[in-house]
């Protein structure tokens, strides 16, 4: 959010949605107000301080969270095991994110990856263990379609 | 932003859907732009890259030209 300012409400809010996911939980309004002991009212507006700076993505008719990079808040195509649970992400960048998400707090980092090819629907697979990222399938590549001025025009697509 | 099994099935998915290819890249690369990406994500003073921090993170991923420009 390099154009507004960051209240502490707002850092807390984006962490305990963060937090939230990968303790395998959907995180709301209500469960994140509940979490810090605050109004919903209160938790609303820092939901749309969040999304007006494109910290998460909420869906467009309410305060459901699409999107808090890396996770996503809806199943994806990009399923992340990490130990015991899993999570889901929004796209690959933001499936190998996740990881190094965990590791920049000095959280365990491993974990295993799935996805599909786009073209054909094929399994692919990840792994990161011990720092590193590798595959079973050692043609595969990364296609980002949209250049990236033009990634917050539709970032659903994107 | 996809994986593929190979630039073939790239080259495939683009002429089934009429999507133009964009940027193609390898593992090692999206590992490189992924860790100073969301290093930080976790922590209470995370804020979103400037447009200088991050092509400076495209590049030093490798990911350089036209395609990785914001102000483009």
């Amino acid at each position: 959010m390099s154009d507004r300012a960051v209240t502490d409400l707002d850092a807390s809010v984006r962490l305990t949605i963060l937090n939230g996911f990968l303790d395998g939980r959907a995180p709301s309004v209500a469960s994140v107000a509940r979490d810090l002991g605050l109004g919903d009212n209160d938790i609303a507006a820092a939901f749309d301080r969040l999304a007006a700076g494109r910290a998460i993505v909420l869906e467009p008719s309410s305060r459901d969270i699409l999107m808090a990079a890396p996770l996503a808040g809806v199943p994806t195509d990009f399923s992340v095991r990490l130990g015991d649970r899993s999570v889901y992400a929004n796209c690959i960048w933001d499936a190998v994110g996740v990881p190094a998400m965990l590791a920049g707090a000095g959280r365990p980092m491993d974990a295993t990856i799935a996805t599909r090819c786009a073209d054909c629907a094929a399994p692919l697979g990840l792994e990161v263990r011990d720092g590193r990222l590798t595959s079973a399938d050692p043609d595969a590549v990364v296609h980002f379609a949209v250049p990236a001025a033009r990634w917050w025009a539709d970032i659903v697509f994107t | 932003m996809r994986l593929f099994r190979s630039e073939e099935h790239v080259r495939q998915w683009s002429a089934t859907s009429g999507i133009p290819v964009g940027a193609v890249f390898s593992l090692d690369a999206l590992w490189r732009l992924a860790q100073p990406w969301f290093h930080n994500r976790l922590s209470s003073t995370w804020r979103r890259a400037t447009m200088d921090e991050a092509h400076a993170i495209f590049e030093q991923a490798g990911l350089t030209g036209a395609f990785w420009r914001l102000d483009g």
